[in-house]
């Protein structure tokens, strides 16, 4: 990095929640959404459709607050939670640590990588199907496609990850008695770290969207039933209450922990001295 | 120059992803003790006594007709007699099953009942 940008690579404090309330940008985002909102609850007398077919944004409102009195959405909410982060986290273990594994050998990482980017351009949707003959219904099948959800982008990237280490860092460490276990530990993975997290995010995005596909097949519980379910039953109100749940879930997930994670981590281990917020 | 231990605590209780996270473990632990004392007052210890073998027949009032959420539950900690209404009517209920039953917020009330 030149100086100057290094210079201009300062750390700038992010305003917090009080204060961008305050510049208007959090105004303006809730104004924006009043739009839509009181758009689309007009629209509804206009379009004459039966509600099953377009229910109004009260409709919605309604069985939203209905799903919370009877108990039923926090249920679904805990469990698609719940799922999710054993999913998320089995695949990550399964992920990272296979990728470090292949990647050991140079010529079963050149085997393997043809393998993992053809397993890795398989969907899970393309799988359940195959998973439900082979355990049924139920929590195995959801697990087994998140871990696979997730196990690929991690696996892929830390492949790719370790591959662009310069092999001077590796040789230089050896040279000084370092063990094979130290330069995994002291090389590799911290040289690989950035791309693993990438892999992270892409894998636990992308497990969203299996966790939700997967519910609706294989659950009696949890956002993608709910959202099955409802359209099953002509409740169209409350698919659109999963629908919404699911969007704002996973914006809380995205922005709450894994943009600071990786953020933290890029701007640790990374070659980014400070990630600022670009807004 | 390394951190005092109070401005450590407070650059990690600044970050977004903690701050959150202990402020859904608050909310978790208040809402809990609250189940727990509500649920206290719709089964009371009282009405627990004259369970038998462990076990107690209950009839569970919601506020509500139960969906098959509801009925789902319900079955999988008794023998489901029957629904009048908001009531539902169970059998054979462990007494642990019918304590964490009363816990939940949508059931307005689990009393005993003498059972067929």
């Amino acid at each position: 990095m030149s100086a100057d940008a290094a210079a201009v690579a300062i750390k700038v404090r992010r305003p917090w929640f009080g204060e961008r309330l305050l510049s208007g940008r959090v105004l303006k985002g809730a104004l924006g959404l009043l739009l839509v909102l009181v758009a689309w609850q007009v629209s509804v007398p206009l379009v004459g459709l039966p509600e099953y077919f377009y229910p109004s944004a009260l409709a919605v409102w309604r069985a939203f607050l209905e799903l919370i009195r009877k108990g039923i959405l926090p249920v679904y909410v805990a469990d698609s939670l719940g799922r999710y982060v054993t999913g998320v986290g089995l695949g990550t273990l399964i992920g990272v640590s296979l990728g470090l594994l292949i990647s050991l050998s140079r010529t079963t990482a050149r085997v393997l990588a043809p393998l993992v980017n053809f397993l890795y351009a398989i969907v899970e949707v393309a799988w359940i199907p195959l998973f439900v003959i082979w355990w049924g219904y139920g929590l195995k099948v959801i697990l087994v496609a998140l871990i696979y959800v997730v196990m690929f982008p991690i696996l892929y990237n830390t492949l790719v990850g370790i591959r662009t280490v310069p092999q001077v860092y590796i040789n230089a460490l050896r040279s000084l008695g370092g063990s094979r276990l130290q330069v995994i530990r002291e090389v590799l993975v911290p040289a690989a770290l950035p791309n693993i997290i990438t892999g992270f995010r892409v894998g636990a995005g992308f497990a969203f969207r299996g966790l939700i596909f997967s519910e609706m097949i294989a659950a009696k519980t949890g956002l993608g039933y709910l959202i099955f379910e409802g359209t099953a039953h002509h409740q169209t109100a409350r698919t659109i209450v999963g629908m919404i749940c699911m969007g704002v879930l996973w914006l809380l997930i995205d922005n709450v922990y894994l943009k600071p994670f990786e953020r933290a981590t890029v701007e640790r281990w990374g070659t980014v001295v400070a990630a600022e917020e670009r807004r | 120059m390394r951190p005092m231990r109070g401005d450590r605590l407070r650059r990690i209780l600044g970050h977004r992803a903690v701050a959150v996270t202990l402020a859904l473990l608050v909310a978790w632990g208040a809402f809990s003790l609250w189940a727990d004392w509500a649920g206290a007052r719709k089964l009371t210890a009282v009405e627990l006594a004259s369970a038998r073998n462990g076990r107690i027949n209950v009839a569970v009032t919601l506020d509500f007709g139960p969906e098959a959420f509801h009925m789902m539950i319900l079955q999988s900690i008794g023998r489901l007699i029957e629904v009048k209404g908001d009531t539902a009517y169970l059998m054979d209920v462990p007494v642990d099953e019918a304590r964490s039953l009363a816990r939940r917020y949508w059931v307005r009330d689990v009393a005993p009942w003498q059972g067929r």
